[in-house]
């Protein structure tokens, strides 16, 4: 099929144009371009994979879940067909396809393994049906686009509904096995974290149902131990793996233990727990999610924040006090009113405060009493102001940033390639 | 001495809305003014807040925040209590905030009409003895308007911290319970970031 031949070479005309005057960037315009002129071209791309197509969506944790699902299959065989972080509405998996995609429509590949937003999975599978889904949580998060969490527990319901072959669940979250007891004769198995680690380190900010609990089903995979951080055993089949995760925190556990138990799903009797485990211990972090950079020869923590459960989660794993901080909330926050329902006691001061809500976040900090140096919404004087202070005496500096933030900040840092600036 | 109650700060709180209690409580901090922030979590404590709004109707601040679908249909046991809560309030002219999906707690839901979020810029109102503007956000269109006043009580769908990005309105609000404020130094720094919220464009 040729058909989409013409609009693909149009997106591509864009998209090269737009790199030529734009380095570094970054544009959602070939993708839109392509989306009007050849809509169909999307569904059959995704239908074109002979082994089908793999969701993983969700409120938070769908970036790193995914890459280390991808890395996990990959490494058992298969060539695998994903999508950048940021990709993950419709446009974006557009404008991936401007990217990758044949003449004829068609992405090289086994399988497609992708990471989807809430909303926009719903309306995917509804052309598209899925082979297998994972649905890491509901939470508190975007609820301008949202408005209600019950909402999004609805949409993923519906993506849940139409996976063709398994679903795989968070054991943890009384949204998703709200979302497991709707599927009745569907095959769906369950990762967690044990009770007794959840207890201690507090939870995974999921957002409440209030009403009274469902039973945990019976977990296939799970997270049995959590030291320093990093260092989690997943039991599984009564066996017992070690694993390093990438970057700190029990969120990021979830997210290796959910992409162990869809990759044990997915690839049924070839999965092989040793690689899988291998594999795990060798994925590193997903840009920003407690990456270490270099800038100006000293080592640098990214942090992205995204919703109200990350921001809490990341400043309960900030590594002791702290001696530099800046904190970035840009446009992409559209309505900056989450920012107070964070707990802010473990941010003992800013240093820098910048973005487009810049003085939206300086006004939160101030009334919850977090003292703050410096607040500019013009990032470029903030990022000097921030990297010219002289080297911390202990530890490292740490950004604090949504996503906005850290796109403009990997530019104006020289992070050229658009796969750092996008992720 | 003047108290703040903020209901069912858990569960009325999904975007920040229970936090005006809290801008209340730190502007009386800052100007040096004693006070109590109470926070009510059961039938009990909310009959309690009952009590106190009758014996010092003008001595009590009330906010009743934003909750999710699920929150609200959790509070139904308690429904009754925050719509006597109310009309008392507003035949004593005891001062409050009720914010968005709280307003359906005390009775007085608005229609709402599909999601639209979107900045509130500089919204002009006239009601007598109130500010004449206001700025927020919010996520659903609604019938009538986004900000009134009832008796002593403002009724928003403008959610999140609304005191704090309309210092004007909070000092209202608390000139009403008795208490006039003079500016401190952490109100000034409050004002230099609002200057600039406020000149941030509509959406």
């Amino acid at each position: 099929m040729l058909r989409y031949w013409p609009a693909l070479l149009v997106g591509r005309v864009a998209r090269t144009l737009i790199r030529l005057v734009r380095k570094g960037g970054g544009s959602a315009l070939p993708g839109v371009i392509v989306s009007k002129l050849a809509p169909g071209i999307l569904w059959r791309v995704l239908n074109g994979f002979e082994q089908g197509l793999v969701i993983v969506t969700g409120s938070a944790g769908k970036s790193t879940t995914t890459k280390m699902l991808v890395a996990i299959a990959r490494d058992h065989g298969l060539t695998v067909f994903t999508n950048p972080s940021t990709a993950n509405i419709l446009q974006g998996f557009y404008a991936t396809i401007v990217e990758k995609a044949s003449f004829a429509g068609r992405i090289a590949g086994d399988i497609a393994i992708l990471e989807m937003d809430e909303a926009h999975a719903e309306q995917l599978s509804r052309k598209v049906a899925p082979r297998q889904v994972t649905v890491l949580n509901v939470l508190e998060d975007q609820l301008d686009r949202f408005v209600d969490p019950a909402l999004v527990r609805q949409d993923l319901a519906l993506v849940a509904s139409r996976a063709t072959d398994s679903v795989i669940l968070n054991a943890d979250d009384q949204n998703t096995i709200m979302i497991g007891a709707e599927l009745a004769g569907k095959f769906v198995s369950w990762f967690g974290i044990d009770l007794g680690i959840m207890n201690t380190f507090g939870g995974l900010e999921t957002a409440p149902t209030y009403v009274d609990p469902l039973d945990r089903p019976r977990v296939d995979s799970e997270v049995s131990s959590y030291a320093n951080l990093t260092e989690i055993e997943i039991s599984s089949e009564e066996k017992r793996w070690q694993v390093n995760l990438p970057s700190r925190g029990l969120h990021f556990a979830l997210d290796a233990v959910a992409a162990f138990e869809s990759a044990r799903r997915l690839l049924g009797s070839r999965f092989e727990a040793s690689i899988a485990t291998k594999t795990l211990n060798e994925v590193p972090p997903v840009f920003a999610r407690g990456e270490m950079v270099q800038v100006g020869g000293e080592d640098v923590e990214f942090i992205l924040v995204q919703n109200p459960a990350s921001m809490q989660l990341n400043l309960n794993n900030l590594p002791g006090n702290p001696e530099q901080i800046l904190f970035g909330i840009g446009g992409d926050v559209h309505d900056p009113s989450w920012l107070w329902t964070v707990d802010y006691s473990n941010l003992k001061h800013v240093d820098v405060c910048t973005g487009y809500n810049a003085h939206e976040a300086a006004l939160t900090l101030l009334y919850k009493g977090v003292p703050v140096s410096q607040t500019t919404d013009d990032l470029e004087h903030a990022i000097k102001s921030f990297f010219a202070l002289p080297k911390p005496s202990t530890g490292h500096k740490v950004v604090i940033f949504s996503a906005d933030v850290m796109r403009r900040m990997r530019r104006a840092l020289g992070f050229w390639s658009p796969e750092e600036v996008e992720r | 001495m003047i108290t703040i109650f903020r209901l069912f700060p858990a569960k009325l709180n999904l975007n920040g809305d229970a936090e005006n209690a809290n801008v209340l409580s730190k502007r009386l901090e800052w100007a040096g003014v004693e006070h109590r922030l109470v926070s009510v979590t059961s039938q009990r404590e909310l009959e309690a807040c009952l009590d106190e709004v009758e014996k010092e109707p003008h001595r009590c601040v009330v906010v009743i925040g934003h909750g999710s679908l699920a929150a609200i249909a959790s509070l139904t046991p308690e429904a009754s209590t925050f719509q006597t809560l109310y009309n008392r309030m507003i035949n004593l002219g005891t001062p409050g905030i009720v914010v968005s999906s709280g307003l359906g707690l005390v009775g007085r839901a608005a229609k709402t009409f599909g999601v639209s979020s979107s900045r509130a810029y500089n919204l002009k109102l006239a009601i007598p003895g109130w500010p004449h503007s206001a700025i927020g956000y919010f996520n659903s269109q609604v019938v009538d308007s986004m900000l009134s006043v009832e008796s002593n009580v403002i009724r928003t769908y403008l959610h999140g911290p609304f005191l704090a990005r309309n210092p004007d309105w909070a000092s209202e609000l608390l000139r009403r319970a008795g208490v006039e404020l003079g500016e401190s130094s952490q109100e000034q720094a409050a004002n230099a970031h609002l200057e600039k919220i406020w000149e941030m464009p509509d959406d």
